[in-house]
């Protein structure tokens, strides 16, 4: 609520007849608990800080209560630190005195990120349209994803975000028939509406449990015909990439296999030991009448799969390092900090590291225990 | 993300240089394919320069490929650098576009 209060006063204030053209300058935050919010800066600026009187009130420990102020002079932004704590960044650059944010520029304070657009009333309403568009098609994917399993033989915690432009994170699992059970999750490169939905439509594939002439416990021949329905010439130009794994509960042996995607990590009931699980075959729908391989690992009692999307680890930190998957598994072996029994931790110890603008794809991260 | 597209023999070589990530392949995607198609030859991607590669990086060299094929040319790559190598083990990308170490490599195999 508070937030919103002082979301309406930057727009009172853009209200004003203060702008030059139909031009309107706009901040947009590309990363928060919205998918994208939209601050339009008028002739009075904005503060941004942790907390009320500033006009943007973010909610980061990394925030100081009045951070900077940005303020509008001959249709310019100009960007001052008020002395904050963690400092105020342009493109990067620490601001040390007064200084321009030009457009297309990044705003960096605590751990958010504005860009400056200069944009015409008809897009902003455009994009305010296809906003709500991603919300829609966002709640849609989160509804297919199934509810965590706290109780039984193989219980299941996830953390899922879509990025700010939506990505194509999904993913499932369950009982397969047999004493079996599945788990998956697939990537579908590519951002927005087109992205989540194409997810969607290999989803319910999937979570039929039922392909044409396809034994859905062997991940190879799932990854064949997943390959054959969806070639992305067929599907607008997109592919994806997926972990698809069958656990047999008699026997503990997990059979896997993964199509163009980074592996699955078997974990130790003591957190120390992490097995990699991937199988080297192409992305699903790069090429058809390819072959896909399997393999098979015994799970411990005790043991977990770890399965994520590459928006989890594809980032570049603060110190400019690039991470790579086995930098985000030594972060994993931090037993103490009990990322595998917190799926949430996981993102905002991501996110505490990540640079705001490299943490742009979608988030998933799903851990399942076998007793 | 930076790119030249050059000759050499016979060969169209377009140098990258950056990341390809997100925000980079919305920017160089339709002047890249533009600068490369018109071409119709067999055509290299020089990796060297290359940081990094996002999906939808893999997925603009994946659709070249698939273009340059309509024309009966090929696309191979080279000089990635490690990390960027373990990129395109982990897609096995090189499955459908071939990766050499060096340029001389890829080359020869393209004009074989």
């Amino acid at each position: 609520m508070e937030e919103h209060e002082q979301t309406q006063i930057v727009t009172r204030a853009g209200a004003i007849d203060l702008i030059r053209g139909d031009r309107l300058h706009c901040l947009e935050l590309s990363l928060g608990e919205e998918i994208e919010r939209r601050f339009v800066v008028g002739p009075l600026g904005v503060k941004i800080g942790r907390t009320a009187p500033s006009d943007i009130v973010i909610a980061d420990s990394e925030i100081s209560r009045a951070h900077c102020m940005v303020a509008l002079l001959n249709d310019e932004l100009l960007v001052s630190d008020l002395n904050s704590t963690n400092g105020t960044f342009v493109d990067g650059e620490r601001v040390t005195a007064v200084r321009t944010l030009p457009v297309g520029s990044v705003l960096q304070v605590g751990n958010r990120s504005f860009k400056h657009e200069w944009r015409t009333r008809a897009e902003i309403e455009q994009s305010n349209d296809f906003d709500r568009d991603l919300h829609k098609a966002a709640a849609y994917v989160k509804a297919l994803l199934p509810p965590p399993v706290e109780e039984g033989p193989i219980r299941v915690k996830w953390f899922y975000k879509p990025s700010a432009k939506l990505g194509g994170d999904a993913f499932g699992y369950g009982p397969l028939g047999e004493g079996k059970s599945v788990c998956y999750l697939i990537d579908v490169a590519g951002h927005g509406t087109g992205a989540a939905m194409h997810a969607v439509a290999i989803m319910n594939q999937l979570r039929q449990k039922s392909l044409p002439n396809t034994d859905m416990a062997r991940p190879e021949l799932v990854l064949s015909t997943l390959n054959e329905l969806f070639q992305m010439e067929d599907h607008a130009g997109l592919y994806f990439t997926i972990w698809y794994g069958v656990y047999d509960r008699e026997t503990r042996w997990l059979s896997f296999a993964s199509g163009g995607h980074h592996p699955a990590y078997l974990v130790s009931a003591d957190g120390a030991e992490f097995t990699p699980l991937h199988t080297r075959n192409v992305i699903i729908g790069a090429m058809p009448a390819m072959p896909f391989t399997q393999a098979s690992v015994l799970v411990p009692p005790g043991a977990s799969i770890c399965l994520f999307s590459d928006g989890v680890f594809e980032i570049v930190d603060k110190d400019g390092l690039q991470w790579t998957i086995g930098t985000f598994i030594d972060l994993l072996r931090d037993r103490d900090a009990g990322y595998l029994g917190d799926p949430q931790k996981i993102y905002r110890a991501i996110a505490a590291r990540a640079q705001p603008h490299t943490l742009d794809d979608d988030f998933s991260f799903v851990v399942a225990t076998f007793e | 993300m930076e790119f030249v597209v050059s000759e050499v023999s016979g060969v169209t070589k377009a140098a990258l240089e950056g990341r390809l990530d997100t925000a980079n392949v919305d920017r160089v995607e339709q002047s890249l394919t533009a600068s490369i198609l018109p071409l119709g030859r067999h055509t290299m991607i020089d990796l060297t320069k290359v940081t990094f590669i996002a999906s939808l990086g893999i997925r603009m060299l994946l659709s070249l490929a698939r273009s340059l094929a309509r024309h009966k040319a090929r696309l191979v790559m080279f000089g990635a650098s490690p990390h960027v190598l373990e990129i395109l083990e982990t897609t096995a990308l090189s499955d459908i576009i071939p990766q050499y170490a060096s340029e001389g490599e890829a080359i020869a195999a393209i004009s074989s």
